[in-house]
């Protein structure tokens, strides 16, 4: 036993000893980048995805013919000028030349025109289908210039054309793997700043730089994605400094990483924003005083000061600032007083009882319920918290007419993925018979009939009145939700990581970042 | 040959309740796979795209009927959410799952048997209680916040280990040492029980009214003896150890199996769920015949029937 | 029974794990009374409050008070495992005196169920139980309970196949007595101890087990407290404000320390053989 007890204490000795003499400090750059993903990639497929941990791997791999830039303004990608004819529905885009896919393929008009062709066809039924709605037809006028024509003038046709899902695909890779394009890493292609070179499924993602990148080339040979589903985890994962860079930080996590002298964190404006919706066919959200009045039951200064500070700003209307057709409508102001009149008003002087659904998908979804609730409780309603888990939340949202939802107040985190006004408000809140996009049954003829305006208006002082007229009735006039704040995006990394870019649509890439 | 036949006949009716239960359970959880497939933005007509693609606009007979004949063949479907074929998905992390679980076993059947030792050998109640309470504290521990602390201090504070991943054997050290600690308890608590009892026995009084050295007793007699409960313990912990390892795996950011299958019942990935619940269900029947048969080669009594 | 209970009294870990479980049940029982705080008023403004006089173990996110919130929490935690535990032990028992006694095909077939639950990963049918019937104290006390039956079913199985052949069973059935009577009257009684004992330990596991499905985000509703999600909860403020982190698991860890003590002494005081 004696022996024993020695020989463990010798090997204790042993890997102490190992372990502190391994902190040897490396000189230059590092040759590889490690980010800690919150989950592993569904498929690199970007006309079939629909999540951000996914998304943010295609960035890295794929282009866009015209993208955005790190405040949202459409810049040059694969097409170096575009323009649009009178009619408002004939878009040309001139591609630039000299550009290859990673496998030696050259880049051209044909090849675009078959990844609409794919990502429109709707007998594949790719997950983006829906969102090129609008486009008519796309021809090959020259091997450098492509035309596209849409059935209507479409305001947003831009920031569409931006998306992620409109990025184009190696095609004669795409048709050979049809499907399952993007489900490994030999099934994958495109003409990005990186390749694949490796996918081992919820384990790492290894992308490599490609040396025959028309653009700038990146600054690291590899940058790897980990998965680290467990947040607290990741954090403790940076710290030791086995990632260089995490995103979706527990919000106390970031106060106290912001202190911590080795990392550093940054936070950028996002289309991300969290808000509580109204069921407006379920009584007594069918009478506006009702939905006014818990606006201003909610004391969201209160909310965002002490709950979530960092990570959070006020909203100021339903679309974030950096959103295009965004209109500053100011913080609804906490007045428990005007709430209880206004309830007076529609007949219900002692409150009711509702429920709030939410999900812990959402950062702080389930304290968010809790605070509300507590809010809601000084006015005289007393509000039960459903916690339903996603899988089950995404059903009451899948289409449902208003008799089979049985929902009345619910989270919902909104960000439209084209950072357009179009695609922020339109979808969400126009009527429909039931709740495939507006998922809280929202109805109100004149928003309808601004709101249409808008997205055939190609005038951008008109179609700006427009949408700001859309976005008074939705907030103030006949309140469509709660809106609660809008969410940053905070990226965190070890303090000799630079060249990180973090989107506002809520994904990092990391064409240009390097380790030193 | 008897006991084979009867293994075998065990284990498929096993497999075929599996593949019951688990498809039932499936087809009760709310939730359309095709509806989270699409994601939130798509169109009705891409969901219902998607679920013919799926097949699952088919009645749920069929469905089974389906799925049973399939998997005989080895064919477990294809994942709804990643479009790859479920067995290789399950290949590929399988090993990280079954690293884990034989390292847990081998570590707790280690701990235990020492923990157990020494409270037989003292023979004093306090160092008895000492030692158990020591593993219990273990045990009584939600594994993911021994992991958790676990991770804060060796990966953080003293940074002896890697705080996540799989890269190298040393990677797997943490995490199996969470899990040997925790089923170490339980394999601790059988062995020291079974110990004591065989201690009590005349044969090793006997033996050491003859001058034989106590551990020399307990080398030859005693343990060999209390061998026996902790192979029947561990066949009866395997399937916990398997499917408990979901945790671990989730903290230390393992690609495991268990992990895959919370995935996949969070996005009603179906195929994944059934195929990942038959395959670790098949490992757990097999180990658990494997342990009957060396228990019957272990037991003087059930060898001699 | 004098015998063992002298036994059980001179137990002293025991007797210390019984004084902790007296005292958690003590607090589950008397939560409002003995709270210093209401467990579920929310005040945003003073949220995150480490320790002090006012706020023994300091406040939660959304400034309630974590002292108060652990003693209600015993009340939804304890409440919890009791519940699942009886409910296991009521079916797992059952199944296990009619396998015992039926014997061949019925022991089979019931025999075979026990051994496709065993096999059945156990945290994935607590997740399914949980998305079938929604996330609440039931559907946990469900999941809970049909992991424990197996359990309790081999353990009646074993223990009343050894009497089930005995002499007396023998005469009794030859006299004429019903076989609920000669079970309940001879058999199950001669399960109590190992029952006992059993879930005693159950109740620990079940603790651990429903704080597992927290941490997976699955649980009961909020604003109940249960250890389970303040613990899960506060893995996230491990390092920015450990107490209100460190308590729930100090909470748990004790009582799950304890029930197994408690049932190792029981094993041992009752057990005839020693």
């Amino acid at each position: 036993m004696k022996k024993l007890i020695v020989v463990v204490l010798v090997l204790l000795v042993v890997v102490a000893c190992g372990g502190g003499g391994g902190s040897n400090t490396p000189t230059g750059p590092r040759d590889t980048l490690v980010f800690a993903a919150s989950a592993d990639a569904t498929t690199l497929d970007p006309h079939n995805t629909t999540d951000t941990e996914s998304d943010q791997v295609i960035m890295m791999l794929y282009e866009t013919l015209i993208g955005f830039d790190r405040d949202m303004k459409i810049v040059p990608r694969l097409a170096e000028r575009w323009d649009v004819a009178a009619d408002g529905v004939t878009w040309t885009f001139h591609l630039r030349d000299g550009i290859r896919f990673h496998d030696g393929t050259p880049f051209d008009a044909e090849a675009v025109r078959r990844n609409f062709a794919r990502v429109m066809d709707p007998v594949a039924n790719h997950k983006r289908l829906v969102l090129f709605d609008m486009i008519d037809r796309v021809e090959a006028v020259d091997a450098r210039t492509v035309r596209i024509t849409t059935r209507y003038p479409f305001g947003a046709f831009e920031p569409t054309m931006a998306h992620v899902s409109a990025a184009i695909v190696n095609p004669a890779v795409a048709e050979k793997f049809g499907k399952d394009f993007g489900s490994a890493a030999d099934r994958a292609s495109g003409t990005g700043p990186y390749r694949i070179a490796s996918w081992k499924k919820d384990q790492e993602i290894v992308l490599e730089r490609h040396d025959d990148y028309w653009g700038e080339q990146g600054r690291t040979e590899r940058i790897v994605y980990r998965p680290i589903p467990e947040a607290a985890a990741r954090v403790l994962a940076l710290e030791a400094g086995d990632v260089d860079v995490i995103s979706r930080i527990p919000s106390a996590d970031i106060a106290r990483l912001e202190k911590e002298p080795g990392i550093t964190v940054t936070k950028t404006p996002s289309v991300g924003m969290q808000q509580f919706r109204f069921n407006v066919t379920k009584k007594p959200y069918t009478d506006v005083r009702v939905r006014q009045a818990i606006s201003y039951a909610i004391d969201r200064r209160a909310i965002v000061d002490n709950l979530v500070s960092s990570f959070a700003r006020p909203s100021t209307g339903p679309l974030t600032p950096i959103m295009r057709g965004y209109a500053n409508l100011g913080e609804i102001p906490h007045d428990p007083d005007k709430a209880r009149a206004l309830l007076k008003a529609a007949g219900y002087p002692d409150g009711f009882k509702t429920r709030i659904a939410t999900t812990p998908r959402y950062p702080m979804g389930v304290e968010l319920a809790e605070a509300l609730a507590a809010d809601l409780k000084k006015v005289g309603i007393e509000a039960a918290i459903d916690v339903i888990e996603w899988g089950t939340m995404v059903t009451y949202w899948a289409g449902l007419p208003p008799e089979k939802n049985p929902q009345e107040i619910f989270i919902m985190g909104a960000g439209a993925s084209t950072a357009d006004a179009d695609w922020g408000l339109r979808p969400i809140f126009r009527s429909a018979p039931t709740n495939e996009n507006n998922y809280g049954y929202y109805s109100n003829a004149e928003f309808d009939r601004v709101i249409e305006a808008a997205m055939r208006e190609t005038d951008a002082e008109k179609r700006q009145q427009l949408y700001r007229r859309a976005q008074e009735i939705v907030y103030l006039e006949d309140p469509g939700a709660v809106w609660l704040f809008d969410t940053l995006y905070v990226v965190a990394s070890r303090a000799a990581v630079e060249g990180v870019t973090p989107s506002p649509l809520g994904a990092v890439t990391f064409a240009h970042a390097v380790v030193r | 040959m008897h006991l084979l036949l009867q293994s075998f006949l065990r284990l498929v009716s096993v497999l075929f309740g599996i593949s019951v239960l688990v498809f039932l359970i499936v087809h009760a959880i709310p939730g359309d796979p095709a509806v989270i497939a699409a994601g939130l933005e798509a169109s009705p007509e891409t969901v219902a795209r998607i679920r013919r693609d799926l097949g699952l606009d088919q009645p749920l007979p069929v469905q089974f009927v389906r799925f049973v004949t399939r998997a005989v063949t080895g064919d477990l479907g294809t994942s709804i959410r990643t479009g790859v074929p479920v067995v290789s998905e399950i290949r590929e992390r399988l090993p990280h799952t079954v690293i884990l679980t034989l390292g847990g076993i081998g570590l707790a059947i280690l701990l235990g048997l020492m923990a157990g030792m020494a409270a037989a050998i003292t023979r004093r109640r306090w160092v008895d209680r000492v030692v158990m309470a020591l593993t219990l504290v273990a045990v009584s521990t939600p594994s993911y916040w021994l992991a958790l602390m676990g991770m804060l201090v060796f990966a953080l504070q003293l940074a002896l280990v890697p705080s996540i991943g799989v890269g190298t054997p040393l990677h797997y050290l943490l995490p199996i040492v969470v899990l040997g600690l925790q089923s170490g308890g339980q394999v601790a608590r059988i062995s020291r029980a079974a110990l004591m009892e065989t201690l009590h026995k005349e044969y090793v009084r006997a033996a050491e009214a003859r001058g034989v050295g106590r551990w020399r007793v307990i080398g030859r007699h005693a343990l060999g003896n209390a061998l026996l409960p902790v192979v029947t313990l561990i066949g009866l912990r395997i399937g916990g150890l398997l499917a408990g390892t979901v945790l671990v795996e989730s903290v230390f950011a393992i690609p495991g199996v268990g992990r895959m299958m919370v995935d996949a019942v969070i996005a009603r990935d179906f195929p994944m769920v059934q195929g990942g619940v038959l395959v670790v269900a098949t490992l757990i029947v097999v180990v658990n015949v494997l342990t009957d048969l060396v228990g019957a080669g272990l037991d003087p009594r059930v060898r001699a029937a | 029974m004098s015998e063992s209970w002298r036994r059980l009294a001179s137990d002293v870990p025991a007797l210390l794990a019984l004084a902790v479980v007296a005292l958690f049940v003590g607090a589950a029982l008397l939560a409002d009374v003995v709270a210093p705080h209401d467990a579920l008023a929310v005040d945003l403004a003073s949220n995150y409050l480490p320790a002090s006089r006012t706020h023994l173990l300091g406040t939660d996110h959304l400034g309630r008070d974590t002292f108060s919130r652990l003693l209600l929490g015993a009340r939804v935690s304890l409440t919890i495992a009791l519940v699942a535990t009886l409910a296991g032990l009521l079916v797992g028992a059952t199944l296990g005196l009619i396998a015992a006694w039926r014997r061949g095909a019925v022991d089979g077939t019931i025999m075979q169920a026990v051994d496709v639950l065993l096999s059945f990963p156990d945290m994935l049918l607590a997740i399914a139980v949980a998305a079938i019937l929604g996330r609440g104290v039931m559907s946990t006390i469900v999941a809970v309970a049909i992991f424990s039956v197996p359990i309790f079913a081999r353990l009646v199985r074993a223990s009343a196949q050894s009497v089930v052949g005995a002499d007396f069973v023998v005469a009794s059935r030859a006299a004429g007595a019903s076989a609920t009577r000669i079970l309940l009257r001879h058999v199950l009684p001669q399960c109590y101890a190992p029952l006992l004992a059993q879930g005693t330990i159950t109740l620990g596991s079940a603790i651990l087990f429903a704080s597992g499905l927290s941490f997976l985000g699955l649980g009961v509703q909020p604003p109940d407290p249960e250890w389970g999600a303040m613990l899960s909860r506060g893995r996230e403020l491990l390092r920015s404000s450990p107490l209100g982190a460190v308590a729930p698991g100090v909470a748990i860890t004790l009582v799950v320390l304890s029930f197994s003590l408690l049932g190792d002494g029981l094993k041992d005081a009752l057990d005839p053989r020693r």
